[in-house]
C-alpha cells in the first residue's frame, strides 16, 4: 500500500477454496462431460442398430407374407378343382349354383385368412370377390395382368371395397379347368402387415405408394425403406415401406442421464464446497488464531497462551513463536536488569553527584569554621551566623533530594479504584491556578480498575501537572478523557503546549530527563514505572508546536 | 297348431323386439304380432278389410263409427272400451296415429266415433293403430288371443284359451339356427335362402311362401333423371346380390300412380355415396352392387338411429331404405326407385 497501488487481497483461506474446487471439480467436469458423450454415442449406435434389425425383420416378413400368401392361394386352387358346386357354376352357368360361386370367394377367404380373394377368368371378368362379394361380373384384366406378370413376388395393389379402396399385399395363381383357365389374386391387407412389421410403439411403418404418399418422418427421427412394387392402373410402379424410429425414446434416455449426471455433478458440486470450506476453514482458522495471539504477545505483560498442543504444522509454528517469544521474554527481563543496573549505577553515581554537591558547600562551611575557631575563636558565633544560610541550604537541598528519592520506592496496593473519580481529584489539586484551562470528557459507568489509588493519582497529578506547565503565555487548553477499552479503560490527556522534537519524545520516560529548567527528569519516568506496577501501558504521541497526548491504558 | 300338448317351437332368424310391437319389421314380428294385437279391423288374405277388434263399423257423412266386441279384453281380462282404443291412440309414437286422438270421440264403452273426411277404412288396420296398454312386462298389453311373455330366452305366446299351446320364439342364425333345426324345431321362419335350404333337407318338412313384405329403394334426394337400364340392376340385386328371396320390385301402385310425383323412380346418375342402416343386411348388399357397378362412389354404413336421422334430413347423397312392402308413404321431395321386394318362408312340418 506504500506505493499507493490498490491491491486486492486474497487470503489464504479464498486460496485454498479454489484450490481445492477447482481441483475437484475440473476432473468432475471432465469425466461427467466424457461418460455422458460415451454413453449418448452408444445409445445412438443401439438405436440405429435396432432400425437396422427392425429393417431386416420387416424384409424378412414381407418375404414371409409373400410366401404366405402363395401358399394360401394355392390351397384354394387345389381344392377349387373338386368342387363339384364350383364346377357346375363356373363350366355349366348353373343359375341354382350361381349364389355358391358368388360367396365361393368370401368362404375361401375366410378359411384361408386371407383379406382380398377374386377368382377371375381368362378373360380378367371377376367371378367371385371375397372383399367385395357384388362385384360380380366386372371386368379386371388389368390387375390380372399386372400381378400375373409379378410371378414370385407380391406386389401392393388397391383394391376396390363397398366403403373405400383396400391397399393390399397380393399374388396371383391360377388353376385349369376342362380347358379353362381361372386365376386368384389374392392376399393381405397392408395395414395387417404393417402392423405384423411394426416392432414396439416406437416404431412407425408407412406405405408410400402410387408415388402421391410421400412419408415425411418426424424431424430427427432415422428411417429405413423396405422396397416394393405397386401395381398402378395399367404399370407397376416403385413403393416403399418407411420404417421410422422415434427419437423419443432416445431423447428420453438422453434426459434422464442428463438429469443423472447434472444431479451427481450438482451433488459433488455441493460436496466438494462443503468440503473445500471446511477445509480451507481448518486450515485457515488456526492461523488467524495464532496471528490474533501474537498480536497479544506482550514481552512486560501476562503470558499469552499458544495452541502449541497441536501435532500439525500450525502446532510448530506456535511452538516456535512460543520459544521465541519466551526467549524473547528472557531477553528482555535481562534487558531490563541491565537497564535497571544500569540505572541503579547512573543513580547512584547521580546521589554520589548530588550528595558531594550538597555536603561540598557543607564541608566547605565546616572547613571555614574550623579554621576561624582556630585563629579566632571568639569569632565563631559571627563566622557561623554568616554560614549558617549556607548550611540550611544545603541540607535543604539534601533533604529534597532525598524525598525526591524517596519517590522511586513503589508500594502498591490492589483496591476497586474510580478512575473518574481520580482524576477530578488530580485536576483539582492541579489546576488550583490554572481554572478553566483543564476540560474533562469522561464516559460514565465505567468498571473499576483494581490497583494502588495512591499511584493513579500519582500519575494522572504527574500527566496533568506536565500537561498545564506545557502551555506558554498564551495558554491553551488541556483535555482528559476517560472511555472504555476491550481490556479495559483508556485514559487520554491532551495539551495544546509547545509540544516535543523527536529526541525528546524518544527520551520522554528516561529518568532524569526533562525540559524544564527546575524539573527533575523524574516525572515521566515515575509515571511509567508506576503504570507497569498497575501492569498498564502508557504511550505518547507529541510533535513541535502541536501539543502532546499521553494514552494511559490501564487493566479493569 | 299345437304338437301334442307341447309347446310349438318357432325358429327365426329375424329379431323379436318389443320396440316393434306396433311396426313389426319382419315376419317372425308379424307373425308375433297377428296374435298378441288387434287393430279395430284387419286385411284378410285376399286383402279384403273385415272386422277385428272392432265387431261393426259404419260409415256416415263425419266419419267411421265403430262397435267393439263385447267379448274383447286386454291379456289381463279387463274389457277394452272405447276409452282405451284412444288412450293407446295418444300414446302411440306415431304422429299420425296420434293425429286420430283429436278426431275421436267414445260413444260409450263399446261406440267409438272417428271424424274424417277419408273414405278408406284400410288405414285402421295398421298395425300403428293396434290397441294397447302400458304394462309392467316389456311387452305391451295386447287384446289379442296370445299374451307374450319371456321365458328362458325365448319369446313365449301365452294362449288366453285353453285350447291352443304354448309357441315359443327363438331368434338363431348360422350354426345356432341349423342347430335348432337340427334339434326339431317345428316352425322355421327365415328370409335366409341357406337356413330355409338347410331345413328343407329333411323331406318330411315344407315351405310356404309368405307375402312380399318388404321393399328397398334407392331413395335420392333433390331430382334425377330417368334410367333405363334400372331393370336390368333390379335383376341382378334380386338374383344375385342379395341372400334373401327376393325379386325385382314390382313397383307398388302408390308409386305409380300418383301423377304428382313424376320424378320418381330416378336413380342416381353421377357416382355419389350411398347411404344404408348397418343393421340391414339386404341393404348392405344393395349397395355394394350399386357401388361395384358404378352407380355410386362408396358405402357409407350408418348406425340405424344415424341413419334415420340422416334419412330425414337428407344428409347423404343416397340412401337404400328398407320398408314394408305395403308402406303408406306418399309422395317426397325425393326420387324413390324401388329396387327389389323381399319376402320370408315359413318351413312347416308336413302333415303326416
Amino acid at each position: 500500500m506504500a506505493d499507493g497501488r490498490q491491491k486486492t487481497a486474497v487470503t489464504f483461506k479464498t486460496r485454498a477454496l479454489i484450490t481445492l474446487s477447482a481441483a475437484a471439480l475440473v476432473p468432475l467436469a471432465f469425466l461427467a462431460t466424457g461418460v455422458r458423450s460415451q454413453l449418448r454415442a452408444r445409445l445412438v449406435a443401439d438405436y440405429e442398430r435396432r432400425l437396422d434389425a427392425v429393417a431386416r425383420v420387416a424384409r424378412e416378413d414381407l418375404a414371409r407374407e409373400s410366401a404366405a400368401i402363395a401358399k394360401r392361394l394355392s390351397a384354394v386352387a387345389r381344392a377349387m378343382p373338386d368342387d363339384e358346386q364350383f364346377r357346375t357354376a363356373v363350366l355349366r352357368a348353373d343359375p341354382e349354383a350361381r349364389r355358391y360361386l358368388l360367396d365361393y370367394a368370401g368362404h375361401a377367404m375366410e378359411l384361408t385368412g386371407l383379406a382380398m380373394l377374386q377368382i377371375q377368368d381368362s378373360a380378367g371378368r371377376i367371378l367371385s370377390s371375397g372383399h367385395f362379394r357384388n362385384e360380380f361380373d366386372r371386368p379386371d384384366a388389368a390387375t390380372l395382368r399386372l400381378v400375373a406378370s409379378a410371378r414370385d413376388t407380391a406386389l401392393l395393389l388397391a383394391v376396390r371395397t363397398p366403403e373405400a379402396p383396400l391397399l393390399a399385399l397380393v399374388r396371383a395363381d391360377s388353376l385349369r379347368l376342362s380347358g379353362r383357365r381361372f386365376y386368384l389374386v389374392g392376399g393381405v391387407a397392408a395395414d395387417e402387415l404393417q402392423a405384423r412389421v411394426r416392432r414396439g410403439d416406437s416404431t412407425r411403418v408407412d406405405v408410400a405408394w402410387d408415388l402421391r404418399d410421400s412419408v415425411v418422418p418426424p424431424e430427427g427421427a432415422a428411417f429405413r425403406v423396405v422396397n416394393l412394387r405397386y401395381a398402378n392402373d395399367t404399370t407397376l410402379k416403385p413403393a416403399r415401406l418407411v420404417l421410422t424410429q422415434s427419437r423419443a425414446e432416445l431423447a428420453g434416455l438422453e434426459r434422464e442421464l442428463n438429469r443423472w449426471l447434472i444431479g451427481a455433478v450438482g451433488t459433488a458440486v455441493i460436496g466438494v464446497a462443503v468440503l473445500a470450506v471446511w477445509f480451507a476453514r481448518s486450515l485457515s482458522q488456526p492461523m488467524a488464531d495464532l496471528a490474533q495471539a501474537t498480536t497479544r504477545i506482550d514481552l512486560d505483560g501476562a503470558l499469552v497462551p499458544l495452541p502449541v498442543e497441536r501435532e500439525d504444522e500450525v502446532g510448530t509454528v506456535a511452538r516456535r513463536l512460543d520459544a521465541l517469544a519466551t526467549r524473547l521474554r528472557a531477553s528482555a527481563g535481562k534487558l531490563r536488569a541491565a537497564e535497571r543496573r544500569a540505572t541503579v549505577g547512573d543513580m547512584a553515581r547521580q546521589v554520589n553527584h548530588d550528595i558531594k554537591n550538597g555536603l561540598i558547600p557543607i564541608r566547605n562551611v565546616l572547613r571555614h569554621l574550623g579554621d576561624v575557631s582556630e585563629r579566632d575563636p571568639a569569632s565563631l558565633p559571627g563566622a557561623f551566623g554568616d554560614r549558617r544560610r549556607t548550611l540550611d541550604a544545603s541540607v535543604e537541598y539534601l533533604d529534597t533530594l532525598a524525598r525526591n528519592y524517596a519517590k522511586l520506592t513503589p508500594r502498591v496496593v490492589h483496591e476497586p479504584v474510580d478512575v473518574n473519580a481520580v482524576i477530578r481529584d488530580a485536576v483539582v489539586s492541579a489546576s488550583a491556578s490554572s481554572d478553566g484551562i483543564v476540560q474533562l470528557k469522561l464516559t460514565e459507568q465505567l468498571p473499576p480498575v483494581h490497583g494502588d489509588r495512591v499511584i493513579v493519582r500519582r500519575i494522572l497529578d504527574n500527566l496533568v501537572r506536565n500537561a498545564i506547565e506545557s502551555l506558554d503565555e498564551r495558554g491553551g487548553r488541556v483535555t482528559v478523557t476517560s472511555a472504555r477499552s476491550p481490556e479495559g479503560i483508556i485514559v487520554t490527556v491532551s495539551d495544546t503546549g509547545r509540544g516535543m522534537t523527536a529526541e525528546e519524545l524518544a527520551h520522554a520516560f528516561d529518568d532524569f530527563f526533562t525540559t524544564k529548567a527546575d524539573g527533575t527528569g523524574l516525572g515521566l519516568s515515575v509515571v511509567r514505572r508506576l503504570t507497569s506496577d498497575l501492569s498498564g501501558n502508557i504511550r505518547v504521541e507529541s510533535a513541535p508546536g502541536r501539543g502532546t497526548t499521553f494514552t494511559l491504558d490501564l487493566p479493569a | 297348431m299345437s304338437v301334442q300338448g307341447r309347446p310349438v317351437t318357432v325358429i327365426t332368424t329375424g329379431t323379436v323386439l318389443p320396440a316393434h310391437a306396433k311396426a313389426p319389421a319382419n315376419a317372425a314380428e308379424q307373425f308375433l304380432f297377428d296374435r298378441a294385437y288387434e287393430t279395430l279391423v284387419r286385411a284378410d288374405c285376399r286383402g279384403r278389410i273385415v272386422p277385428q277388434l272392432a265387431q261393426r263399423w259404419t260409415r256416415n257423412t263425419d266419419g267411421f263409427t265403430f262397435v267393439l266386441r263385447g267379448d274383447a279384453r286386454f291379456w289381463n281380462g279387463a274389457p277394452v272400451t272405447a276409452a282405451d282404443v284412444i288412450a293407446s291412440w295418444r300414446a302411440s309414437p306415431s304422429a299420425r296415429v296420434r293425429a286420430l286422438v283429436d278426431s275421436s270421440s267414445a260413444g260409450n264403452e263399446r261406440t267409438l266415433s272417428i271424424a274424417t273426411a277419408d273414405s278408406s277404412v284400410a288405414r285402421f288396420a295398421a298395425a300403428g293403430t293396434a290397441v294397447t296398454r302400458e304394462s309392467a312386462e316389456r311387452w305391451p298389453m295386447g287384446t289379442g288371443r296370445y299374451g307374450i311373455v319371456e321365458s328362458g330366452g325365448a319369446v313365449v305366446l301365452e294362449p288366453t284359451f285353453p285350447t291352443a299351446a304354448r309357441i315359443e320364439i327363438r331368434t338363431a342364425t348360422g350354426v345356432a339356427a341349423r342347430d335348432a333345426i337340427d334339434a326339431g324345431a317345428d316352425v322355421v321362419l327365415s328370409g335366409d335362402p341357406s337356413i330355409l335350404s338347410y331345413a328343407l333337407r329333411d323331406t318330411s318338412r315344407t315351405a310356404v311362401d309368405l307375402e312380399w313384405d318388404r321393399t328397398w329403394a334407392l331413395l335420392v334426394p333433390g331430382d334425377a333423371t330417368e334410367d333405363q337400364s334400372i331393370a336390368t340392376l333390379r335383376a341382378s340385386l334380386a338374383n344375385d346380390a342379395v341372400r334373401a328371396i327376393a325379386r325385382p320390385a314390382a313397383v307398388p301402385d302408390w308409386v305409380n300412380d300418383d301423377a304428382s310425383c313424376p320424378e320418381r323412380a330416378a336413380p342416381p346418375r353421377a357416382p355419389k355415396r350411398i347411404a344404408y342402416s348397418a343393421d340391414d343386411a339386404i341393404a348392405r348388399a344393395i349397395v355394394e352392387r350399386l357401388v361395384a357397378v358404378g352407380r355410386g362412389s362408396a358405402a357409407a354404413p350408418l348406425a340405424p338411429a344415424a341413419f334415420a336421422t340422416a334419412v330425414r334430413d337428407g344428409t347423404e347423397s343416397a340412401f337404400v331404405v328398407g320398408m314394408p312392402y305395403h308402406a303408406d308413404r306418399r309422395c317426397t321431395t325425393a326420387a324413390l326407385v324401388p329396387l327389389i321386394d323381399a319376402r320370408w318362408q315359413m318351413v312347416v312340418r308336413k302333415r303326416p
